[in-house]
């Protein structure tokens, strides 16, 4: 087995000792960090997150090979930089303000980092006017927000005017999900994607950032 | 008549009726405009799936349904038979013997369901009981979707709703007993939050956001006229305190109705949507709301009902075959939250799942077929719903857990665990333990308290002075806000799993 496959089966299993040895064995046989990262890490994450998406993996075990993940990624960040690889993509993320909810928004978010996107985390009780900050300054591609409830869904479109009215919303895509959300909801508030789960969520941030 | 309204038959359980409706309008709002009792748990978001109708033979949601010019519908779900929970545990019941001397009522405004009891003070006993199903589940199920609706324009409805049934059960109460009007002494009434606010006709905007404080303050008491929006009565009305938006006067009752006193260190919790508990222990209480969402109470799965009929509400398995068993002995139509935990249970006992919850090949695309019911209709429990269940047992766990250790009791200290509400009394403890919604340690201290939200209103109305401690107990406790807990993510994702305790 490669250890490209050998890292990815780690992360499968959520073993941060295992993936971390893995990596640390690659780094120094001089393999390419961006291929440990993406041939290794990242493929190991796309595993995981397709089982996710057909029910075959839950939460938990996103959550262990996220942390796996993370191992891995601090080990190569040092080069990755030295070698000026960024991100695809940048996504601030956070769940909106009234609500506390943040495991499903979590989930999210470890699961963007998975398809190698910089992900900012706001936290919960997110003000509008956080988002549109963060996505200024750190010239984010896309804004994603969280709500469980159905009384504070209703923050979300004062997001996206937000967005309109600090003339950023050409240049963020506009993300939405939440058990109360819909995509008749997000056609209704104009933003610009639904997803119902985590995984759909990670897939399309990937491809809007053309990662 | 004018030529945008048609004439659209709907059948439903009572027989055929024609209703009158405007051509492209919504169909689960004219079924709700009609007080045809159909399920539809989300509120009309298209997102449950309960609201189904069988027009010309297809099924629909009758929220994502417009209305067609004399179109002929059948209700699929009605929900116009639950099972309401009256019982709390009390002895001083039956009949009274003579007048009843100081008649005063006690009432629960469940979210589901409502009670209302004629006790004579005098002697304690209950005189007469009355309930009904709360009619604006119509609404929506749960809480949040009611404050939710209540924001947008459906106040009034709401308010109306509940206060004009409980003016005619409280008619019919005293009707029953003989008593005139005016010789009612006082109404005590317990509920969650938010059904308090919609009884008072108060917004309810403070309580479906961040910080969930309610907005308005509780009076220590209420005219008749203030509580009712009606002269039909005129004694004061109480209603037994909350503590916050989400532990309301239902728990604070609760309390009243389980401790036995100041020496028990107990935990009670009430197995809904919201999953509240409070854990006292002399004179420190604390509690808080979990997360739960509705699959316990048949919400979100695939073939989930309410407490009606044919709904099955115990599941076992002998030899690899599936024993179901009904509300009222019908064919099955679908599955409760007793028999759903039931069902998730049997999955692991024999093996049709692993630990992690997942289903075993074939089973994990087509699901488990646990019954079949009238034509042959399988009832199914599917890897989707062992997923619901696997948030919903974790939401509950994750919340003992905390509470254990905020309160710093082990498991052990407990004297007693109270189950309120209709799911905590028809549960089977083995199965709650088995899939590890309770800890194993308190199989043995557990009981079920029944609708202790009316036993300790009941207790209450018997008694005033107690209305002085619950007030006082509203003060002490110490509410969690579980999210903002730093081990709760962690206790949340370990016991989403099975069997690793």
């Amino acid at each position: 087995m490669s250890v490209f496959a050998e890292i990815s089966e780690q992360i499968q299993n959520g073993k941060v000792k295992g993936v971390k040895e893995l990596v640390q064995k690659a780094i120094d046989e001089k393999v390419n960090a961006k291929d440990i990262l993406e041939k290794g890490l990242l493929a190991g994450m796309d595993v995981i997150g397709e089982k996710f998406r057909k029910n075959e993996v839950f939460v938990p075990q996103v959550l262990l090979a996220a942390r796996a993940m993370n191992a891995g990624t601090a080990l190569l960040k040092p080069l990755l930089t030295q070698a000026g690889v960024k991100a695809s993509g940048k996504v601030a993320i956070g769940t909106v303000k009234g609500d506390l909810h943040d495991i499903g928004k979590n989930l999210v978010k470890l699961m963007m980092e998975g398809k190698g996107l910089e992900v900012f985390d706001l936290g919960a009780n997110v003000d509008p006017e956080k988002y549109i900050e963060t996505a200024k300054n750190e010239n984010c591609n896309i804004i994603a927000m969280s709500a469980l409830l159905t009384t504070t869904m209703s923050v979300m479109p004062e997001v996206v005017e937000a967005a309109k009215k600090a003339g950023i919303r050409d240049k963020v895509k506009i993300m939405i999900g939440g058990a109360p959300i819909t995509q008749t909801y997000c056609d209704q508030i104009g933003a610009d994607y639904f997803t119902p789960d985590a995984a759909s969520a990670a897939d399309l941030a990937a491809k809007v950032c053309g990662a | 008549m004018r030529d945008d309204i048609t004439v659209i038959k709907i059948k439903t359980a009572q027989g055929e009726r024609g209703i009158e409706a405007v051509i492209g309008a919504n169909l689960l709002d004219v079924l709700r405009a009609n007080d045809i009792p159909i399920a539809a748990n989300c509120g009309g978001r298209g997102t449950c799936g309960k609201c189904g109708v069988i027009t010309e033979g297809v099924r629909k949601l009758a929220c994502e349904t417009n209305v067609e010019p004399e179109m002929h519908i059948e209700v699929e779900t009605e929900e116009n038979s639950f099972v309401i929970v009256t019982d709390y545990g009390d002895k001083t019941e039956g009949e009274a013997s003579g007048d009843c001397v100081h008649p005063c009522v006690a009432i629960d405004i469940g979210t589901t369901t409502v009670v209302l009891q004629l006790i004579d003070t005098s002697n304690g006993r209950v005189v007469g009981t009355r309930s009904f199903l709360n009619g604006q589940r119509i609404y929506g199920e749960d809480v949040v979707t009611r404050i939710k609706y209540a924001g947008e324009g459906g106040l009034d409805t709401m308010n109306q709703t509940i206060r004009s049934g409980l003016l005619s059960a409280l008619d019919a109460l005293c009707a029953d007993a003989g008593i005139e009007h005016e010789r009612l002494e006082h109404i005590c009434v317990a509920g969650n939050t938010t059904m308090m606010y919609l009884l008072l006709g108060y917004r309810c905007e403070s309580l479906g956001v961040y910080p969930f404080e309610p907005e308005i303050a509780i009076k220590e008491r209420y005219t008749f006229h203030e509580t009712f929006g009606s002269e039909a009565f005129n004694c004061p009305v109480y209603l037994v305190p909350w503590v916050s938006a989400y532990v309301g006067g239902d728990i604070t009752a609760g309390y009243l109705a389980c401790c036995t006193g100041p020496d028990e260190t107990a935990l009670l919790i009430d197995m809904g949507t919201n999953g509240e508990m409070m854990l006292w222990s002399g004179d420190k209480i604390w509690c808080c709301s979990t997360a739960a969402g509705p699959a316990f109470e048949g919400g979100g799965i695939e073939y989930g009902t309410g407490s009606i009929p044919g709904a099955i509400s115990k599941v076992d398995l002998a030899d690899d075959k599936f024993i179901c068993e009904t509300i009222g002995g019908a064919s099955p139509v679908g599955i409760c939250g007793s028999g759903v935990l039931d069902a998730s249970a049997c999955m692991l006992r024999g093996e049709y799942v692993d630990e992690s919850g997942r289903m075993d090949d074939p089973y994990f695309n087509d699901g488990v077929v646990i019954a079949e019911g009238a034509s042959g209709r399988k009832i199914i429990f599917t890897q989707k719903d062992m997923r619901e269940i696997q948030l919903a047992k974790s939401a509950i766990r994750a919340g003992v857990e905390i509470m254990l250790k905020v309160s710093e009791f082990s498991a052990d200290q407990l004297d007693a665990v109270y189950l309120a509400g209709g799911f905590g009394q028809k549960l089977r403890l083995e199965s709650a333990v088995e899939i590890g919604l309770l800890p194993e340690e308190l199989q043995e201290k557990t009981r079920t308290s029944g609708n202790s939200s009316l036993g300790g209103c009941v207790k209450v109305c018997r008694d005033m002075k107690l209305m002085d401690d619950a007030y006082a107990l509203t003060k002490k406790t110490k509410e969690m806000q579980l999210n903002m807990h730093p081990d709760f993510q962690d206790l949340f994702m370990e016991h989403m799993m099975f069997g690793q305790e």
